[in-house]
């Protein structure tokens, strides 16, 4: 692509696009507050903070096999 | 008598090493200590498939869990804020035995930490388009932008990432077969954004800090819409200009 013509159009783009935000801004506004779940709150997880995981249970050795969706895919996955 | 940073680094030591005899703990602490590990732990375990829901769903529950263990155990929490954790999960999954026969683990899991830290990244004001209103075409080429820490390219080279993450979505199954794909994630107002790029190189140009004229000449298929929509949400943060 001519590098004068793409320079140009490169930044008209750009100052173009400012246009399109305060529409975008309005539109858009009803999705805030949407919060993805956060995951530092002790209560959140499965145990509380008062340590109901008593005993250290760490298995020593992998055992587990894949069991999602990539069994959809086939092709690279193998039994262990 | 150990000095603070000492007893710290000792307890993180008995955090990590199972077998390690704290000397910052009491007889009594150094006999529970395995509580507190575990717990420490399974806060991390619990925390990962949140920000890697695609590797999660592609392996199933428990063989993630083992993973995340597995990670964990290797992986000392750079930071006390758990959405800060799992920067280095791929890279282990790319030297992780088990995994070998899903090779494109690794490159699903760039692409979901991409979107994680997409989510988390820290505001930045955008460009004042004024800035780029009072310059001219070449001075513009020779200028470099600085884009928002939100903004990531993830590229695979050997598998449909794209297609993978959106099969996860709701779409067709993917096909392994489909070869090499590449992603790019953003935020908009509305959350976390991604789409497929097949031409990327302009842009993995511009994100190492080229000159815009250099990544631009790099584009084999126009440019502006991906530009406009970058700044359109606020992604171009800066200009650098370099005109002497």
């Amino acid at each position: 692509m001519n590098k004068q013509i793409l320079a140009a159009s490169a930044l008209t783009a750009l100052l173009g696009a400012t246009l399109a935000i305060p529409a975008l801004a309005a539109e858009q506004e009803k999705c805030f507050g949407i919060a993805k779940a956060g995951q530092n709150d002790c209560k959140g997880n499965s145990h509380s903070c008062a340590g109901q995981a008593s005993k250290d249970s760490d298995p020593k050795e992998f055992k587990a096999v894949a069991a999602g969706t990539c069994v959809k895919m086939g092709g690279t996955l193998k039994a262990m | 008598m150990l000095s603070y940073a000492e007893a710290i680094a000792d307890f993180a030591h008995a955090l990590n090493d199972t077998d390690h005899q704290a000397q910052a703990l009491s007889d009594a602490s150094r006999e529970r200590i395995a509580v507190y590990r575990n717990n420490a732990r399974l806060n991390r375990i619990d925390a990962l498939p949140a920000a890697f829901p695609t590797v999660a769903a592609l392996v199933g529950d428990d063989y993630f869990r083992a993973l995340a263990r597995e990670y964990v155990k290797t992986t000392p929490a750079l930071s006390a804020n758990l959405h800060d954790d799992g920067a280095g999960l791929a890279g282990f999954i790319a030297g992780f035995a088990p995994a070998r026969d899903l090779p494109y683990l690794a490159d699903v899991a760039r692409l979901d930490w991409a979107m994680h830290r997409a989510y988390y990244a820290d505001d930045v004001a955008a460009l004042d388009p004024q800035r780029l209103a009072a310059l001219d075409g070449d001075g513009f080429m020779r200028g470099r932008l600085r884009l928002h820490p939100a903004v990531a390219l993830v590229q695979s080279t050997d598998w449909p990432i794209a297609d993978i993450l959106a099969m996860h979505q709701g779409g067709p199954d993917a096909a392994l077969a489909a070869g090499g794909q590449a992603v790019l994630v953003w935020r908009s107002r509305a959350g976390v954004q991604h789409t497929r790029l097949d031409d990327v190189h302009w842009l993995a140009a511009l994100l190492a800090g080229q000159a815009v004229g250099d990544a631009l000449a790099l584009a084999h298929t126009d440019p502006n819409p991906v530009l406009a929509r970058l700044f359109a949400d606020g992604l171009i943060c800066d200009f650098e200009d370099t005109t002497p």
